[in-house]
């Protein structure tokens, strides 16, 4: 049974090079799915099973903590695990990411290896055998 | 002024370098012809704008070594993409570097193909600004910063 990730950014650049870093880190089987914005993210929070969430932070319409406040207030959300990958990185703005419960903070510009060590922190992709293949959706790469 | 242009020349690096694998070198020279631009807003204790202007070149190696993806499939909207994404990451890492303490606020990067005319465009009677030169294997590229008082 494969895993889910939810990657949430408004720059389609973004999105794939994390999908891509999942996909090379070893996590198998592991489900990406993509959104533009926190309210987007949302949404499909409310239809689909997610096991953890990256997101950033300043997007059209809903930002990324906006979206991470709106889940700590829904009880089947309250406790899935985020991570932020931001440029936006001072103290004050890390602070009320980790107030909302954000369990890592990334600041962009990133290396692949952070990705994988949140995600592998968070605990909910589980390193693959070397022979078990890694699944993603790669429709949503077009642009 | 002196402080924060240093301050952005290593905030310029590290997105290049990591983000895009691409090494630049400071120039002294006022090169023309740029064919991309994205800028952004940013406000808060420091009020100002950042507009990044690229080579065609350079915009297209920055697509392919970010997406991992032959030069020759990157397209219009990759670039348009990654030139916004280049843009925000180098001003958000900047103003965290200049202002580790306080939030600020960032308007959505614009992207424009024909940037706006040859720099130094006569910036705001009001602001100061700095304007920083780099060529590369990959391009050529122009950053310009404008402070509010």
């Amino acid at each position: 049974m494969s895993a889910t990730a939810l990657i949430v950014d408004d720059s389609r650049s973004i999105r794939e090079v994390i999908r891509r870093i999942i996909r090379i880190s070893g996590f198998g089987p592991v489900r990406c799915i993509d959104a533009v914005n926190g309210r987007e993210g949302l949404e499909i929070l409310s239809r689909e099973k997610v096991d953890v969430v990256l997101t950033g932070i300043h997007m059209p319409e809903m930002g990324g903590l906006e979206m991470l406040a709106e889940m700590r207030r829904q009880a089947t959300l309250q406790n899935l695990p985020v991570v932020v990958v931001a440029s936006d990185a001072g103290l004050r703005r890390v602070k009320n990411a980790t107030d909302l419960g954000c369990g890592k903070f990334i600041r962009k510009p990133f290396y692949p290896e952070e990705i994988k060590k949140a995600l592998a922190d968070a605990g909910q992709l589980q390193e693959a055998g070397q022979d078990e293949r890694v699944e993603t959706d790669i429709d949503s790469v077009d642009f | 002024m002196k402080e924060l242009r240093q301050t952005l020349i290593q905030s310029i690096f590290e997105v290049f370098e990591k983000m895009f694998y691409i090494f630049l070198e400071p120039s002294d020279v006022h090169f023309l012809g740029f064919d991309v631009e994205a800028d952004i807003d940013f406000q808060g204790a420091l009020k100002g704008s950042l507009s990044l202007q690229l080579s065609h070149n350079m915009a297209k190696h920055m697509v392919s070594h970010l997406l991992n993806m032959p030069l020759d499939q990157v397209t219009d909207e990759h670039v348009q993409d990654c030139a916004k994404e280049a843009t925000s990451m180098i001003c958000g890492n900047f103003i965290t570097r200049a202002d580790h303490q306080n939030a600020y606020d960032f308007s959505p990067p614009q992207f424009f193909t024909t940037p706006k005319g040859p720099w130094p465009y006569s910036p705001d009677e009001k602001s100061e600004s700095v304007r920083l030169n780099f060529d590369s294997d990959s391009g050529r590229a122009s950053v310009m910063l404008s402070l509010s008082n």
